[in-house]
């Protein structure tokens, strides 16, 4: 943001003794975490850490019932991870978690906690060698300042690239999901790196941690489309026109990359796992129908319209419409993508495209839980300093980020916990939540690139 | 004779079904096994993973155990499932508990609120047997016959438990949504998202206008 009090910075200690503080912290976290599920019947640890630590054990157990069934499974003696009920994930996770079976059963939260302060690292990184450089130059008279000057600046920036990291090592929604066993972590940590080779202008590395991300989890790929018009518009490409800029031979290199390192990594996994990798990771996806009450207000449509057995089809064709898959993906696809491209031009911007190339893919998709939220909030500490907005108007946006989540949160409860039919109330609160966080971004849209010189 | 008990403790959607086993000192178990068995409406499902980590017992599962589907999409069909409670530790007389938290799915929804909005889930009393460890001849008591034809069912039943408590069965009751809020939910979802879809279009184009006209300064 343009107005830093550079009081607060005075305070802020050492970027290590802050990593040291997240790394003891996560630490602590994880030696509760075992303390309390071995005390309490409600569990610290998340449900999914169970299904992914079960998939592992399922894969180094092969059983006649338990058996790989890719091309290539004959000559390996090992299990599907797929044998789990509801493991939706690539087999890379649960090859990673493997030493939760024959080291210590939370290895896999150790290792998680680790990503974080890896993506720390690199969120560091960023600040102080590319982000936070680019603000406003000095001119020629002030040029002439003395060293010492030029040091109190580098350390200011270093204080405060420590601070915007903080708030992502140090908040709760963080710590708290990867201590618990959420692997959100591994793939931010992908999708940062993809960032980082991106803004270092090294292409093919950052195409190839976007092919992996986007094979962890679909949806990195919207990264892509922001990075063409980044790529085409620098070096011979530049002046083209928006097509020659789109389409040249750096960003089909950049295309096919990306693509190869995608497809190498699906091939791999399907010749040893077969079609349960597809289906489990990739074609559930497409087809999935989550009815159960979430943050999208399209739950409680697709619980009043569930396919039923025998299916009965809709005989109005404007509420078919109203209802087909089409009417949330081509306005989810349309922003996700439309804004990469309108503001993938150049290089310093690539952090605000990604910002909000994600956050209307949140906001927009059928489905979202509190975890969903991590995926663009990971950007916020690299994105602030390119902010220019009051302290009042930043309070207004996180208190209505904050507020339309605790207004479905408590209406959540009185549904799940209390069995209040409440359905609708929810549904409504779900609108609010849409409304709120589309404010949220337009006025963070609003705010960006004002005090920069461009 | 050993006697069973049972109550539910509901919280909306998850519930825990609590089974204590009253053992008496004249009752040897020490070559016998406890089971009580859970007849589940199709409304109701146990996750087979979270009741693993559960002390006390080892379970089984008949039926589905799709967790991720309301009611009217799994097959109507009851599911069975079987505790066999961890005995190796108990000194006779002495009372188990097993807790099972049973989790419900979302019902079929109701016409209008006219109509009760709430679903009343009836969950068929736990019954619990012994099981002889070493082959014993025996026959199928009446209320197991239904379940002796269930692949791994246990065979060598030696004897019922019978139920101490008086009522008959046990009650959940969840909401369900009603269709008739579907004239809303259909034009209301899509008239908010597509609303919001132009909105974020407008704020972007500004957007990228601002930000192409400062470059464009720049420039010149």
């Amino acid at each position: 943001m343009s107005s830093h009090p550079t009081t607060i910075l005075r305070y802020v200690p050492s970027f290590s003794r802050i990593l040291l503080i997240s790394t003891l912290l996560r630490v602590a976290l994880i030696g509760y975490s075992e303390w309390h599920d071995a005390h309490s019947v409600v569990k610290y640890t998340d449900v999914d850490y169970r299904v992914f630590s079960d998939a592992a054990r399922f894969l180094l157990d092969p059983s006649p019932h338990n058996q790989a069934e890719g091309p290539l499974a004959r000559y390996l003696n090992i299990g599907s991870p797929y044998t789990r009920a509801t493991y939706r994930y690539t087999p890379l996770l649960a090859v990673l978690l493997t030493p939760n079976e024959w080291l210590h059963p939370s290895f896999g939260k150790f290792l998680f906690a680790g990503c974080d302060i890896l993506a720390g690292l690199l969120m560091y990184e960023l600040l102080v060698s590319v982000i936070l450089p680019t603000s406003p130059r000095p001119d020629a008279r002030t040029q002439a300042k003395d060293t010492k000057d030029s040091r109190a600046g580098e350390d200011m920036r270093q204080r405060l690239a420590t601070f915007l990291v903080s708030l992502h090592l140090l908040s709760p929604l963080v710590f708290t999901i990867s201590t618990r066993g959420s692997s959100e972590s591994v793939l931010s940590l992908f999708v940062l790196a993809t960032l980082y080779y991106a803004l270092k202008g090294r292409w093919d590395l950052s195409a190839v941690f976007l092919g992996l991300s986007t094979h962890w989890k679909i949806y990195p790929f919207i990264y892509g489309v922001a990075c063409l018009g980044v790529i085409g518009s620098t070096g011979s490409a530049a002046g083209r026109g928006w097509l020659g800029t789109v389409v040249n031979g750096r960003t089909i290199r950049f295309a096919l990359v990306s693509a190869a390192t995608f497809i190498a990594l699906g091939v791999g996994m399907y010749a040893i796992w077969g079609q349960p990798f597809l289906e489990e990771s990739y074609l559930y996806h497409l087809t999935r129908l989550d009815h159960r009450h979430n943050f999208s207000p399209y739950f409680y449509l697709v619980y009043l319209t569930y396919p039923s057995d025998p299916p009965t089809l809709e005989p109005v064709f404007w509420k078919r419409l109203l209802r087909s898959p089409l009417t949330s993906f081509v306005p989810q696809m349309t922003l996700a993508l439309g804004t990469g491209l309108l503001f993938g031009r150049r290089r310093e911007d690539l952090v605000f495209a990604w910002f909000v190339q994600t956050f209307v893919f949140v906001v927009f998709n059928k489905v979202c839980t509190s975890q969903y939220f991590l995926w663009y909030t990971l950007f916020l500490p690299l994105l602030i300093p390119q902010l220019s907005m009051s302290s009042r108007r930043a309070i207004a946006y996180g208190a209505v980020w904050i507020g339309t989540q605790a207004l479905w949160l408590s209406e959540a409860y009185k549904l799940e916990f209390l069995g209040q039919n409440v359905f609708f109330g929810l549904w409504i609160r779900g609108l609010v939540y849409v409304v709120g966080n589309c404010w949220v971004l337009a006025g963070i849209m609003d705010a960006y690139g004002r005090n920069q010189s461009r | 004779m050993a006697t069973l008990s049972s109550s539910i403790s509901s919280q909306g959607f998850h519930f825990t079904v609590s089974t204590t086993i009253s053992v008496p000192g004249t009752l040897d178990i020490s070559h016998s096994r406890l089971h009580v068995v859970y007849d589940l409406d199709p409304h109701v499902y146990a996750d087979l993973y979270e009741l693993a980590q559960r002390p006390g017992y080892s379970s089984f599962l008949w039926g589905t155990s799709d967790l991720e589907k309301p009611v009217f999409a799994v097959p109507s069909n009851n599911s069975v499932l079987l505790l066999t409670a961890d005995t190796s530790r108990l000194v006779a007389p002495a009372n188990i508990t097993l807790d099972v938290p049973l989790h419900a799915r979302y019902g079929r929804p109701v016409a209008s609120r006219t109509t009760d909005t709430f679903y009343r889930i009836t969950l068929e009393k736990p019954l619990g047997f012994l099981t002889f460890d070493l082959h014993h001849s025996t026959g199928i008591p009446e209320p197991l016959g239904s379940y002796a034809s269930l692949a791994g069912w246990p065979s060598n039943i030696s004897a019922i438990i019978s139920d101490a408590t008086s009522a008959d069965r046990l009650q959940v009751t969840i909401p369900v949504g009603v269709s008739d809020d579907l004239a809303w939910v259909d034009v209301g979802t899509a008239v908010v998202m597509l609303t919001m879809f132009f909105y974020l279009a407008h704020a972007s184009l500004r957007t990228v206008k601002r930000l192409s006209r400062k470059t464009s300064t720049k420039t010149e």
